[in-house]
């Protein structure tokens, strides 16, 4: 098969994909988790061409989203798309489980379940569902083989029966983004970068407070907003915050202070299993953390990780 | 005593630096706050006025009688100073509408003056002032102006008055040291004859004489002022002099026994007091930093005066003690007259009878390390960098162990023996001990590096296994006085391989981190 590199292959692969979707779906009714990453957003997007309304997408905010991102599936898709959304703000739900949970593989196998449970609930209030669409992409049956589902909602209960529809399961990373841009989603989104199931969930390492969350989601929307200022965004890999659960000693107005770290990751690879760090300008390094120390309350130092994949794993947990 | 200048201090923070300069032109200085302006005797060649966060124009502006100065000895006003011999002399001080921060080129209008001896005629000067002089004092002449303050530097004719609005001192005023020189040198007449040498020579002589016979302790630490002071009285007074080296159980790898086979190679009369056992059991199940100190604080003490007791008729000690511990600060808010008792061996003093006797309690730390060399101390020892009391405690955060301790001397010998194996005179940086010179490697051109081991785990991959094991963290600044300090930018390839080398030689690292925080907000150590 022909890549999809070009707006006109992806013009093709659309109209092709919405006619055999029409014929497939025909009246009934189609069910999707909405996570707001490139390859849901990109189904959600041909799908929406091709039988409106009768898809009902549902995103799950379990709050460990980074900034703006809940609002930006929102604004796209129920604003400018006109989809048929179900935004489900489980905040607290997940924040009160996941409360003095310590353990990293705890805490994702809290999120992980209580995603399903969510969405499993969503499920259950709607009629007449047919179908399930998932965003699977070539690479995640290239790795799990046919029939593990990659994607977050693999743990549906046996009753609940869905037809699944994976539209663009013979795409790679790189076409799912042409059609992305050619199907009219934001750049933000079609390029945004890889972000793990559990959310900021394992960056905020340790057992997760509501405060400590909080300053990982402002520096981490410093970090991507000084990134994309500097002609980073797109060239690097991937960058996010981390912020451990200890503090260290520091000086603000004349008194002691006794606060987090934040640790900044910038990293660049070619295939997620090596990696190393990007050797970001010390000038853009001091502005960074300038911005963080003072805008971020509970902050008084920043970290850079200096760790290449291996030894270290991209992410902290 | 000799020749020397007196600085009287109004509360700026770079106050020191003026005595610095001198310091560094061979010129013998004083630094007192303006409300203790001591007797003007024979000794005295100068007077210097500082900055000040005042303004002259407020109504608790720092007030001085200079009735006794000018006129009487070479003056020079700098910023406030100059503001203030203005103010009060005839002329007249103003808000200025834009208050002036930072580089201004200066251009010398009266090359003739004495002050500007064989300085360009346009130069880079820095600039920190809110208030500016509209009106020179009585027999004032603007001998220099930059573009928006025309009376940057003035003279007052028929006397020996100089001021600037400026400030020499600071390293960004490109000919400061030739115009500080040019006042103590020349116009106040010092002859630069306050070398290494000359204060070894005079401190030596008078330690003989104050000491005589007496015996005397001091606690060596292995850091530049402790072992300074112990070759300086070692030279004065031989074997009258013990020293006490503890150790804590919580220094670098091989630490105590280096420094202490390093000590009697250099004939000092050392005894090793070591009380590892006692400091790692007192620490055990201690997570918070103050209870950490206080731990190795009382400890020491006791350590301290077990040894020191059996010291027959020890009539003193001694103590390393530096010129910036005894400056006495010129606060906003007036004078903080408390002296910070920095080298305090708890109560010894009292309860042995011991007077004391501070040797370096005159030199600066550049100082201290000019006059180390010239004792002929290895540079290994002159060049430390400094190194906190509790030592590595207060680089493992959260509770000390056997095990952690393990880790972080790994990991910090790793790094720091990277740091002395870089070449780095390609780069053009200047030494963190003496700006005047390159560092030839980046040990040398950083004030202060060391290893904080964190109190977390982070998952990472070794070989096809899954791990969970410490971060550790890379902390290096640069600074000149340490209230202030930046990160220092090494090169990305250092950083790659030291890290690489830390997390394949230390069990138990899987993760290295680089601190990029300056102070403040953050501070030097961590805990």
């Amino acid at each position: 098969m022909e890549r999809i590199t070009t707006a006109k292959a992806a013009q093709a692969f659309i109209e092709e994909q919405v006619k055999e979707l029409r014929d497939r779906i025909g009246s009934k009714k189609v069910l999707l988790a909405l996570s707001g990453g490139v390859d849901s957003s990109v189904v959600a997007a041909l799908l929406i061409k091709a039988v409106g309304k009768q898809l009902v997408s549902v995103h799950v905010n379990h709050g460990l989203l980074r900034k703006g991102e809940a609002e930006q599936v929102i604004r796209v898709f129920r604003d400018e798309l006109q989809a048929n959304l179900v935004y489900v703000d489980a905040t607290d739900r997940f924040l009160d489980k996941l409360a003095g949970i310590a353990d990293p593989e705890q805490k994702r196998k809290i999120i992980g379940a209580e995603f399903i449970r969510v969405f499993e609930e969503e499920a259950r209030k709607l009629e007449g569902i047919s179908f399930l669409a998932q965003g699977t992409i070539y690479p995640d049956i290239v790795e799990s083989g046919p029939v593990k589902s990659h994607h977050n909602v693999g743990g549906l209960p046996e009753d609940l029966k869905f037809e699944l529809i994976e539209p663009i399961k013979l795409l790679y990373k790189d076409e799912v983004r042409v059609v992305g841009k050619e199907l009219g989603l934001p750049d933000s989104m079609v390029f945004r970068q890889p972000f793990p199931g559990p959310g900021l969930g394992v960056r905020c390492t340790g057992a997760i407070t509501r405060d400590r969350l909080e300053a990982l989601r402002e520096s981490d929307a410093i970090l991507r907003e000084e990134f994309a200022k500097n002609g980073l965004e797109g060239k690097v890999w991937q960058y996010f915050t981390i912020v451990p659960d200890y503090k260290s000693t520091g000086v603000k107005d004349n008194k002691r202070s006794w606060d987090w770290p934040v640790i900044i990751r910038a990293v660049n690879t070619r295939d997620a299993m090596t990696a190393t760090i990007e050797e970001i300008p010390y000038k853009l390094l001091h502005h960074i953390t300038q911005r963080i120390v003072t805008e971020v309350p509970g902050v008084n130092r920043v970290l850079y990780d200096l760790t290449p994949k291996p030894t270290g794993t991209i992410e902290w947990e | 005593m000799a020749e020397k200048i007196i600085i009287l201090d109004f509360g700026s923070q770079v106050t020191q630096l003026i005595g610095r300069r001198l310091r560094e032109l061979n010129v013998y200085c004083e630094i007192y706050p303006f409300n203790k302006v001591p007797s003007m005797d024979g000794d005295v060649k100068g007077v210097i006025l500082s900055g000040s966060p005042c303004s002259v124009r407020d109504a608790n502006a720092p007030q001085i009688d200079l009735s006794g100065i000018k006129g009487k000895y070479p003056l020079l006003g700098i910023c406030y100073g100059a503001q203030y011999l203005a103010h009060k002399f005839g002329g007249e001080v103003e808000g200025s509408l834009a208050r002036e921060y930072g580089r201004a080129m200066l251009d010398v209008k009266d090359m003739e003056s004495p002050l500007f001896k064989g300085a360009t005629p346009h130069s880079q000067v820095w600039m920190s002032h809110g208030d500016t002089i509209a009106r020179l004092p009585e027999g004032g002449k603007v001998i220099a102006s930059t573009e928006s303050v025309s009376n940057a530097a003035f003279r007052i004719e028929g006397e020996p008055t100089y001021a600037v609005q400026f400030h020499p001192e600071v390293f960004h005023t490109t000919e400061g040291s030739r115009i500080l020189g040019n006042f103590a040198l020349g116009i106040c007449g010092c002859k630069g004859d306050w070398t290494p040498d000359s204060f070894i020579e005079t401190t030596v002589a008078s330690l003989k004489e104050q000491l005589g016979d007496d015996k005397v302790i001091l606690g060596l630490s292995g850091g530049v002022d402790s072992t300074v002071a112990g070759v300086l009285l070692n030279k004065a007074i031989g074997h009258n002099l013990t020293c006490i080296f503890v150790n804590n159980g919580l220094l670098r790898k091989n630490e105590y026994e280096d420094v202490l086979a390093t000590y009697k190679d250099m004939n000092l009369n050392v005894i090793g007091a070591d009380a590892s056992s006692e400091f790692i059991s007192g620490l055990a199940g201690v997570t918070e930093p103050e209870a950490k100190r206080k731990i190795i604080g009382r400890l020491f003490i006791e350590t301290f005066d077990k040894y020191a007791k059996q010291i027959e008729g020890a009539r003193w000690l001694a103590q390393g003690t530096i010129y910036p511990d005894v400056i006495e600060s010129a606060g906003i808010e007036g004078i903080a007259s408390k002296i910070k008792s920095h080298h305090n061996v708890g109560g010894l003093p009292e309860k042995m009878d011991l007077k004391i006797v501070e040797p370096l309690k005159m030199l600066f730390k550049d100082e201290v390390r000019r006059v180390g060399r010239a004792l002929g101390i290895k540079e290994e020892l002159v060049g430390r960098h400094p190194f906190p009391g509790p030592s590595l405690a207060v680089r493992i955060l959260g509770e000390v162990t056997e095990e952690k301790l393990r880790i972080l001397r790994e990991a910090d010998d790793i790094y720091i023996r990277g740091l002395r194996e870089y070449d780095c005179s390609s780069l053009h940086i200047p030494s963190a001990s003496d700006p005047r010179i390159e560092a030839g490697n980046l040990y040398d051109a950083i004030w202060q590096a060391g290893v904080i081991l964190l109190p977390i785990k982070s998952v990472g991959v070794m070989g096809d296994e899954r791990t969970y094991e410490s971060p550790v963290a890379l902390r290096a600044v640069v600074s000149t006085d340490a209230m202030t300090a930046d990160w220092f930018h090494f090169p990305y390839d250092f950083l790659a391989r030291v890290s690489n080398e830390i997390i394949n030689k230390v069990k138990g690292v899987n993760r290295v981190v680089y601190d990029i925080s300056s102070k403040p907000p953050a501070t030097i150590e961590w805990e």
